[in-house]
């Protein structure tokens, strides 16, 4: 497994780990209070993913590369694809909330700040499936 | 200059337009002036259909029309268009919320308003990033 799909695992874990997490604080909170408010505080392990630039940055073997043109190449397919995902993703939901609720019906401003962080989260999630895709989804991928 | 580079050309004028008279309606507000910004956006969006067609036969024809290098451009060129799409999605968003403040209401048609938004950006970035990657609008093979 070479830099960047051990990354992109790391992206996967964090991300999942944390809406685990948060999930089940609001349930728990829900369940016993009625009303949550306390979901917001566990998604702090989010923050571990601005120590990407620092992780993982040591050749595997003596003399190896960190990366080459063909990873450059994988991750500007795989960033281009998160990016097309996440116009179709948001074009069809608003086309969907248009068609449900109505188009003279509102919806709360938090949505605004809300939606910001899902595209941010949808992309990462994107752009780490399709480099572990790319790289053949297993333990291949050359060592360096 | 090129057949992609005309037809970059071509996208850049049309994108560019509707992303100012998007803009210029967004400022004013007037829902008279808004309904006749979409229709004349409407009209000027319509021969980017066609113009991505044309653009996709060069594509699939290959050859000396669409080569590796060209090939390498546009993807770049999207890729900037998309960064920038999102980016200008991302202000949007947030400068709404800034402006029209927690605890209010928003129209549903804000959501789709900011989608043409992005739309225009990508056109307008990619169109300019195709010119610029191949050396300027005069530059270029001749075909």
């Amino acid at each position: 497994m070479n830099r960047y799909q051990k990354l992109a695992w790391w992206n996967l874990i964090v991300i999942t780990f944390t809406i685990i997490i948060t999930t089940a604080a609001i349930v728990i909170e829900f369940h016993i209070r009625g009303y949550s408010t306390l979901g917001i505080y566990f998604i702090a392990p989010l923050v571990l993913l601005k120590f990407n630039r620092f992780l993982f940055k040591k050749p595997q073997s003596e003399g190896g590369v960190v990366s080459d043109e063909r990873d450059t190449l994988i991750i500007k397919r795989a960033l281009a694809f998160s990016f097309m995902a996440f116009w179709w993703v948001f074009l069809i939901s608003s086309f969907l909330l248009w068609w449900f609720i109505g188009p003279r019906n509102s919806v709360p401003t938090i949505t605004l700040p809300l939606m910001v962080f899902a595209a941010g989260l949808f992309m990462k999630i994107v752009c780490s499936a399709a480099i572990l895709v790319q790289y053949g989804r297993t333990w291949k991928g050359e060592q360096l | 200059m090129n057949k992609l580079q005309k037809i970059a050309l071509f996208n850049l004028c049309l994108a560019a337009t509707c992303l100012l008279i998007k803009l210029l309606s967004l400022l004013i507000g007037d829902p008279p002036v808004k309904l006749a910004a979409s229709i004349i956006m409407l009209i000027l969006y319509l021969p980017l259909i066609p113009s991505y067609f044309y653009r996709l036969k060069l594509a699939i024809q290959g050859g000396s029309k669409y080569d590796e290098r060209d090939k390498s451009i546009h993807t770049t060129a999207a890729l900037y268009g998309l960064m920038v799409a999102f980016s200008v999605f991302f202000l949007a968003t947030l400068l709404t919320f800034l402006i029209v403040g927690p605890g209010v209401e928003i129209k549903i048609g804000l959501m789709l308003g900011i989608f043409i938004l992005g739309a225009m950006s990508f056109f307008t970035t990619e169109s300019a990033v195709v010119l610029v990657r191949y050396g300027g609008i005069c530059k270029g093979e001749q075909s």
